[in-house]
């Protein structure tokens, strides 16, 4: 009895755990999914490069304190009022010249610095949407080799949790789900049992090659 | 529209069962790339010309005909010397050629004399999360021109395209079967709302910002 009340609990939370969580993540989940495809395939309608906008200006700023070059970087795109991840931070021969990469989904910044005249030259590259959501898809945390020679925004980092969040939330809604399956009907149960093993199969014929 | 609601169950359960094997690989892979839990980011470069510091075997080959394409040529070496997997590129000129070749679990470098006719292999094992990262990353954006040249990378990629199109299956019969669950409509919608606001507010500070 107390176990029949127990695994009834447990059901009726799972079920709600799968529903709220999937309505709750759905538009996370979308993007994933359809960015993946994007990834994988080389559409001609995708292919964002091909239709990049490129404007090129200069900027005045004021001398900055910082001498370390990603910390220069970061302080450079501040006063130019300009957010992403900062990537390839890197000196010309004579460290006269400081050049850097800063990247947010969409938009791309090559930045030259004259240190001396605090001349920075500017070529912004315009992408796409859907080099947006490419962006999106592959944006995470800094490796341990990247650590050193990139500088990601607080904004990024959000991202980057989300993504933990997704990965966390669709492990939970495939247990979940293969919870709700096994106490299904016993027809449902061997349907559903096809239905699974054929996707672990495919699955694990590739891990296991 | 209460007569689908059968069918609309059947399809959520069979399309979540299949695909639940391939979300859990993307989204255990996805955790591990967006953290350093394994140093999984490849010096492609190391590994192209690990094969000059270490010799694992050598294997004669007959030269094949020239006319051949740079990749066809490259595959019929791998055939000779017994070696499958995916060719992540193509180095190297008339006198000899360096093809790196990945499959889970392994990741192989050959030099092949074009002179003498002798394939030089070197083969590192990869542990099970590298495999992971593996199926995560293929087919991929990159290298596009010779990208899944193993039939087992194409095999997977259909895999993927295939679960892709599942995945947004069983959302949306997913959101079709919560419509049904009257008890579960106010919370649901509240699910929905607040990935709504966290998913456009993370969008919107990316364009913006």
């Amino acid at each position: 009895m107390k176990y029949s009340r127990l695994r009834n609990n447990l059901i009726a939370w799972n079920r709600k755990i799968h529903i709220y969580l999937g309505l709750f993540l759905l538009l996370f989940i979308w993007l994933f999914g359809l960015s993946g495809l994007l990834l994988n395939h080389h559409w001609e309608f995708s292919n964002s490069w091909v239709k990049r906008k490129v404007v090129s200006y200069e900027k005045m700023i004021k001398p900055g304190k910082e001498k370390d070059g990603k910390n220069m970087a970061r302080e450079i795109a501040d006063k130019l009022n300009l957010s992403g991840n900062i990537v390839n931070v890197r000196y010309s021969a004579d460290s006269s010249v400081l050049d850097f990469i800063l990247t947010k989904p969409g938009t791309r910044y090559d930045l030259s610095t004259k240190l001396r005249t605090c001349r920075v030259t500017i070529k912004e590259t315009i992408l796409d949407q859907w080099a947006a959501i490419k962006a999106l898809h592959t944006m995470r945390n800094p490796t341990q080799k990247e650590m050193n020679d990139r500088h990601q925004p607080t904004l990024a980092y959000i991202w980057s949790f989300s993504i933990d969040v997704v990965s966390v939330g669709l492990i939970i809604i495939c247990l979940g789900g293969w919870y709700l399956w096994y106490q299904a009907e016993k027809k449902r149960f061997y349907l559903g049992l096809i239905s699974l093993t054929t996707g672990v199969i495919l699955a694990a014929y590739i891990l296991m090659f | 529209m209460k007569k689908y609601f059968k069918l609309f169950k059947e399809i959520h359960l069979h399309t979540g069962l299949f695909i639940s094997p391939f979300l859990i690989i993307f989204a255990g892979s996805a955790l591990i790339l967006n953290h350093n839990f394994i140093d999984w980011q490849e010096d492609w470069q190391e590994w192209t010309f690990s094969v000059d510091d270490k010799v694992d075997e050598e294997i004669g080959f007959t030269l094949p005909e020239a006319d051949l394409t740079k990749i066809e040529y490259a595959k019929n070496i791998l055939r000779q010397a017994g070696i499958s997997g995916e060719i992540a590129n193509i180095f190297g000129d008339s006198v000899q050629m360096y093809i790196p070749v990945t499959k889970p679990g392994y990741r192989i470098s050959v030099k092949a004399d074009l002179v003498s006719g002798t394939a030089y292999i070197h083969t590192e094992r990869t542990n099970f999360w590298k495999k992971l990262i593996w199926l995560h990353k293929m087919p991929g954006p990159h290298n596009a021109n010779i990208r899944g040249n193993w039939v087992h990378t194409r095999l997977w990629g259909s895999a993927v395209d295939f679960s892709m199109i599942c995945l947004f299956i069983s959302s949306i019969t997913g959101i079709v079967l919560w419509y049904y669950f009257k008890k579960d409509r106010i919370a649901g919608i509240i699910a929905l709302l607040i990935g709504l606001l966290s998913f456009s507010s993370l969008i919107i500070g990316f364009t913006v910002l």
